[in-house]
């Protein structure tokens, strides 16, 4: 898929933090970029317009990540939407946790731009 | 009177002087217990002022931490506006810089075809002076229009500048992860003042006064991850690699989920064994979670 038409939702409760990853994605070219805060504001934004591509942390109030990926998955209209999760969790229940809840990947913040291009490549790659 | 009246008043008598000899015995160390509880009243109390005034503090530390991740917020959106305007000049920079090279490509060109014109000028009239010093000249404008070395050295520094803004907007990630080592310690602080509180009203009638409302707006509840940590960009990252690489290369995630149970069991025997504790937690790496995604 053309990197400039892929319209991307990152999801986080850190302005910083939802600043740094939509920086991150334009400097890799992705420039159609939503900001949600939590899980919940994500749903709201989810079920009113089409992404491609969601990236979501997980330590949120509201709706945490975790959960957020729970309801993508468990609505079929949202079909194989990628979904990559940044967080500071970096324990192995953790990342086992996020795996069973069907993230595509994962990344351990603090994160470098290489690491995100290699990660969303991958995923899109599995996904063909 | 009947002979078992008698005894039975023998009996309580006795009672009575086995009571009357333990109070002798335990009346010294009433006393001493009198003496203990009048010695220890004052320091219970200061005890007691002691941890009302850290409780009627706490509030107040929890208010001030929450400041310091607004004000660490602001600030960091402040640089990272800073690094968006040094990116945007350092286009607008590289931009000209195309233009000089495009400029410079265009001169070349020119400069090729009139040093041809003059060749061929000079094949015609080779005793012309004016031809000769012509061509001269503009072998020496060629030469000294060069601009192509500097252009290539500026845009090497605009590469450079481009990928130290990067990395200063990578490393602004610790104002999230400060953020949530701040909030771990905020809740914390709640619990620790709650305990008090309980204490305090069971020691005191008088109760601790409630949070102001300015308090409570100070204190925000955030999520967070007690464990959040900054340390070098793909340390963790690679155990969490080598986890998802283990899960792609099985059938299922479950079998992982299984296989960290029996690590468990077994692990907490062998701790069982060794009667030791440890706080060390399971760090997964990057190469972790990638294995477990391919």
């Amino acid at each position: 898929m053309d990197p400039a038409s892929m319209k991307f939702l990152i999801v986080d409760d850190s302005p910083t933090m939802r600043r740094i990853v939509a920086n991150s994605l334009q400097t890799l070219g992705y420039n159609n970029i939503v900001e949600a805060e939590d899980g919940k504001d994500a749903v709201g934004k989810l079920e009113s317009e089409k992404f491609d591509f969601v990236i979501t942390d997980w330590n949120m109030p509201n709706m945490t990540g975790l959960e957020l990926t729970k309801y993508i998955r468990s609505e079929p209209k949202f079909g194989n939407l990628p979904i990559l999760m940044v967080t500071t969790r970096g324990l192995k229940q953790d990342v086992i946790e996020a795996l069973q809840a069907k993230v595509n990947n994962y990344i351990i913040k603090p994160f470098t731009p290489p690491v995100l291009k290699e990660k969303i490549d991958a995923i899109l790659s599995s996904l063909g | 009177m009947k002979s078992g009246q008698i005894e039975k008043i023998i009996r309580k008598v006795e009672e009575l002087k086995a009571l009357f000899i333990f109070g002798q015995r335990v009346m010294p160390f009433l006393e001493d217990l009198f003496y203990f509880v009048q010695e220890i009243a004052p320091l219970l109390d200061e005890i007691n002022a002691q941890l009302k005034e850290s409780s009627r503090k706490m509030p107040k530390a929890a208010s001030q931490l929450s400041k310091v991740t607004e004000a660490t917020e602001m600030a960091t959106t402040e640089i990272l506006d800073m690094v968006d305007g040094i990116i945007f000049k350092v286009n607008g920079i590289q931009t000209n810089l195309n233009r000089f090279k495009s400029y410079s490509d265009l001169q070349d060109d020119l400069s090729n075809r009139i040093q041809k014109r003059l060749s061929l000028l000079e094949q015609k009239y080779p005793n012309d002076p004016d031809i000769k010093s012509m061509k001269e000249l503009w072998e020496k404008v060629d030469q000294s229009g060069n601009i192509l070395d500097p252009l290539q050295s500026s845009q090497n520094y605009m590469n450079e500048i481009r990928q130290l803004s990067s990395n200063i907007m990578i490393a602004l990630q610790v104002q999230d992860i400060t953020a949530q080592q701040i909030a771990s310690v905020n809740h914390l602080i709640e619990s620790v003042q709650e305990k008090l509180s309980t204490l305090l009203s069971q020691l005191d009638s008088e109760n601790l006064p409630e949070l102001t409302e300015a308090q409570k707006v100070a204190i925000k509840k955030v999520a967070f991850d007690s464990n959040a940590v900054y340390t070098k960009a793909g340390e963790r990252q690679h155990i969490a690699d080598e986890i998802i690489s283990q899960v792609k290369s099985t059938p299922s995630v479950d079998e992982i989920v299984n296989e960290q149970k029996e690590e468990q069991v077994v692990e907490t025997k062998k701790e069982e064994k060794k009667t030791e504790t440890t706080d060390d937690f399971d760090i997964a790496s990057q190469d972790d979670i990638d294995a477990l995604f391919k």
